[in-house]
């Protein structure tokens, strides 16, 4: 097997890249203790096989962020046999400053020239052959997106594994000096610690112990007196003037810019760029904020009315003919009753209640991935930052709290972006009140109920709702929890490129399927748990009897003055505890028996695929049709016009819109769920901020939807 | 003078970094040093972060960040396509 790992900067089209070669082979993974993403995939080529190893995106290998310590370790303790380099071909110099560093380790390296047609269409031309006599690597031209050159890549990966002679890298020349103080250490660690030299890249270890790298003194253990360490630092100090980790950054560089000034000819005008011209519209003083702000306005509206129809499809199916079949069909086996209710209201409800929400989670997810594929991620940043930074948060916050938009846990997961361990976890305890996609359900069944006519400017206030908590909180927590200076703000902003069709597909996939089997799981479970609640004991007449019924009638005391003190409100909001949407799914449990129980409806099973077929068909027409009123300001129905689903009509009958609004907003706040509760838990390794997530969660979910509900009684709404 | 007392549009030649550790090391990574030419490009709606090209490739940072990056603005339109030979001068040399 030959391993080969992927490294790039960010941005130089790698995802583009590993995609292209392993499609569906891609399996997504997490890099083993931490929450970065790892992209494997295993496929053969020529008889051989190959194992594709995705490492993060870094800009350099200095230990200084997750991203780079995974990368350098993998490449340092894995020794893969090629080492496939992601090199943006319209930014040449700084991408080689981290094939420089590359080249120190050793292995044998490739380099994909990608983004070539970019750099073409800039006027660039780059000398490939010389560029292969300077590094001695190999140079392969690609582009990811039309799927160029991947298979020259794959064959020069062969060819560099297949040969013995190649197994190596060449090692640049660091200027007389600095080799000199490499030689005399290199003899003497050979001399003194032979396994060390076996087990690391010896010239890459050298620089490291000179630089100061505290993993790599650990590994001489102090009894690195015998180098002379701190005398060569002294040395090379007095020569250069500067401290060593300038002068091994500048002599890097040097390397980088020596290769790109002569391989690299450019056009003597510089055309002035699409990026360019955008930038100065989105990035304007006066439009940038309204127009970041409309536009993340303009991707949930789209989101939702593009998938209401296929939700509601989902729902009249499932609770339609499916479980129609599905009893007809216990019935036929003489089924015990206990088990069609089961498989009924529990097993088919909960998995319903999933399934309807697949249309929403990802059309959200293909939106997200779009921003961030775009490059317009970094400049909502660049936007924001001056904003967040006054609630004590980095800009880089702003896309983890986006992608909170999305789900709860991998905006969680995300906060890994940031460098400082305070940013991260005042980020991370922040997420929870960006309103997550799972909480789209109760906004959709609640919002489409009670607020047909303007239901897009409702949903909006909820959203808004969760940022300006969101900037009170994190004032909060930084005159509190959090005091000290706010994290660096250095990052790129990247050129704007349309992402490839395939590339977003895949990550829409993934991140829809992760959040699919997440909550399937957890949702199957509760679904039967509080199935079992709720007709337990068996037998019971009213749900108010159950197990559930009693728990309800206990909380719902809390919520009285919040307009939705009833037992069935407050029992559905203790399981959401486990995930949000949840809470829909036990409304649903507990209405079922609400249902007009005298009409039995007698479809042919023909009849029920006929009506299935015709609903789907309206559904889609109802989808496109909201794609193009998005355009115009009109606001769209969420299903208002048409006939209720049976849920819809009963929680018509138990709240009021004022009390609908103040529940939204609760359910809005009150606490992170389970999943996200586990991702912060693993994210900074114990319970603490767990607590404190859940404890100023409820009490602010109170205190607001109290506010609301009292307020609104007041000025003698609902 | 400093990186942060560029308007936009202005150009300023790197002479040194005026911080150490990891603001120092992660600057110097993305290609902030001594003897680049560094171009304000634009700042952000509130004024801050700025834009900045360095390396021919678009960087954000903060005014705080800019203002340890010391700069001139003389002597320096002449290198603005050699930048490179500076530093491996600084590097190579010897």
């Amino acid at each position: 097997m030959i391993t080969v790992a992927v490294a790039g900067n960010p941005n130089s089209g790698k995802s583009t890249l590993i995609n292209a070669i392993a499609g569906s082979r891609l399996h997504v993974g997490n890099w083993p203790g931490v929450t970065v993403e790892k992209k494997e995939a295993v496929f053969e080529r020529e008889g051989k096989r190959i194992k594709l190893i995705d490492l993060p995106g870094t800009y350099s290998l200095s230990p200084y962020t997750q991203e780079e310590i995974i990368a350098r370790d993998y490449l340092v303790c894995e020794k893969p046999d090629v080492i496939i380099n992601v090199v943006d071909s319209t930014n040449l110099e700084r991408n080689l400053y981290l094939t420089v560093q590359l080249l120190e380790l050793g292995r044998p390296v490739i380099i994909a020239l990608n983004i070539y047609d970019e750099a073409k269409k800039k006027g660039y031309r780059i000398d490939t052959t010389s560029m292969e006599e300077m590094l001695d690597v190999k140079v392969v031209v690609t582009v990811a997106t039309e799927r160029t050159g991947l298979n020259r890549l794959l064959a020069a990966v062969l060819e560099v594994a297949g040969n013995s002679s190649r197994n190596h890298s060449k090692q640049l020349d660091y200027g007389e000096d600095l080799e000199a103080v490499a030689r005399v250490m290199e003899q003497k660690i050979k001399q003194n610690y032979n396994s060390l030299a076996k087990r690391y890249p010896l010239r890459w270890f050298i620089f490291k112990l000179l630089e100061g790298d505290g993993h790599v003194l650990k590994e001489i253990n102090g009894c690195g007196d015998g180098l002379f360490i701190d005398d060569h630092v002294q040395h090379l100090r007095k020569i250069y003037g500067d401290d060593i980790e300038s002068i091994m950054a500048n002599v890097r560089y040097a390397k980088a810019a020596e290769t790109a000034h002569r391989v690299l000819s450019k056009p003597e005008v510089r055309k002035i760029e699409l990026t360019e011209k955008i930038d100065s519209i989105v990035l304007n003083r006066f439009l940038g904020v309204p127009i970041f702000l409309g536009l993340i306005w303009f991707v949930f509206k789209l989101t939702f009315d593009v998938s209401t129809p296929f939700v509601d499809w989902i729902d009249a199916v499932v609770s339609g003919p499916l479980k129609r079949r599905t009893v007809e069909m216990l019935g036929m086996i003489h089924t015990p009753a206990w088990t069609v209710s089961l498989a009924t209201d529990g097993v088919i409800a909960g998995v319903g209640f999933v399934i309807m929400f697949v249309p929403v989670i990802f059309t959200m997810m293909f939106f997200i991935t779009f921003l961030e594929g775009s490059g317009y991620m970094a400049r909502a940043a660049f936007v924001m930052d001056r904003a967040m930074r006054a609630i004590g948060l980095h800009g880089k916050a702003f896309i983890p709290m986006v992608l909170g938009f999305g789900c709860n846990v991998p905006a969680i997961c995300a906060t890994r972006i940031l460098e400082n361990s305070k940013d991260r976890i005042l980020t991370a305890l922040l997420i929870p009140l960006m309103s997550c996609g799972a909480r789209l359900p109760i906004y959709v069944l609640f919002v489409g109920t009670f607020f047909p006519v303007n239901s897009g400017t409702v949903l909006w206030s909820l959203y808004v709702m969760g940022i300006v908590l969101a900037i009170v909180m994190g004032i909060f927590f930084k005159k509190t929890i959090f005091k000290g200076e706010p994290s660096v703000f250095i990052m790129e902003l990247p050129p704007y490129r349309m992402p490839s069709f395939k590339t977003l597909m895949v990550y829409t996939w993934e991140r829809g399927k992760h959040f699919l089997v997440k909550a399937g799981t957890y949702i199957l479970l509760v679904s039967i748990l509080v199935w079992f609640l709720l007709n337990f004991p068996w037998g019971v007449e009213h749900k108010k009897d159950s197990y559930l019924g009693k728990v309800g009638q206990v909380v719902a005391i809390v919520f009285k003055p919040l307009g939705f003190g009833s037992w069935d409100v407050a029992a559905s909001l203790v399981t959401g505890v486990i995930a949000k949407e949840i809470v829909v799914g036990t409304m649903g449990e507990i209405y079922v028996e609400k249902k007009e129980p005298g009409k039995k409806e007698q479809q042919t099973f023909t009849g029920d695929l006929k009506e299935c077929g015709m609903s789907l068909t309206n559904a889609m027409k109802d989808s496109a049709k909201n794609v193009f009123s998005t355009f115009w300001v009109k606001s769209i129905s969420i299903g208002g016009d048409k006939k209720l689903t049976p849920l819809r009509a009963i929680i018509q009958g138990t709240f009021t819109p004022l009390s609908a609004y103040a529940f939204l907003a609760f359910v809005l706040l009150y606490m992170p769920c389970i999943v996200a509760s586990v991702a912060m838990r693993n994210e900074f390794g114990t319970w603490k901020w767990v607590g404190i997530s859940f404890t100023y969660q409820i009490a602010l979910g109170w205190i607001v939807a109290f506010a609301i509900y009292q307020g609104g009684k007041m000025l003698g709404i609902g | 003078m400093n990186l942060s007392m560029l308007k936009p549009g202005e150009t300023g030649k790197i002479q040194g970094i005026r911080v150490t550790g990891p603001l120092k090391r992660r600057l110097m990574d993305m290609g902030v040093l001594v003897g680049e030419v560094i171009k304000v490009i634009k700042k952000a709606p509130f004024g801050d972060p700025i834009e900045v090209t360095i390396k021919n490739y678009n960087l954000s940072l903060r005014q705080k960040e800019a203002e340890v990056i010391i700069i001139t603005t003389e002597d320096h339109q002449s290198s603005l396509n050699t930048s490179f030979e500076g530093v491996a001068a600084k590097g190579i040399k010897k």
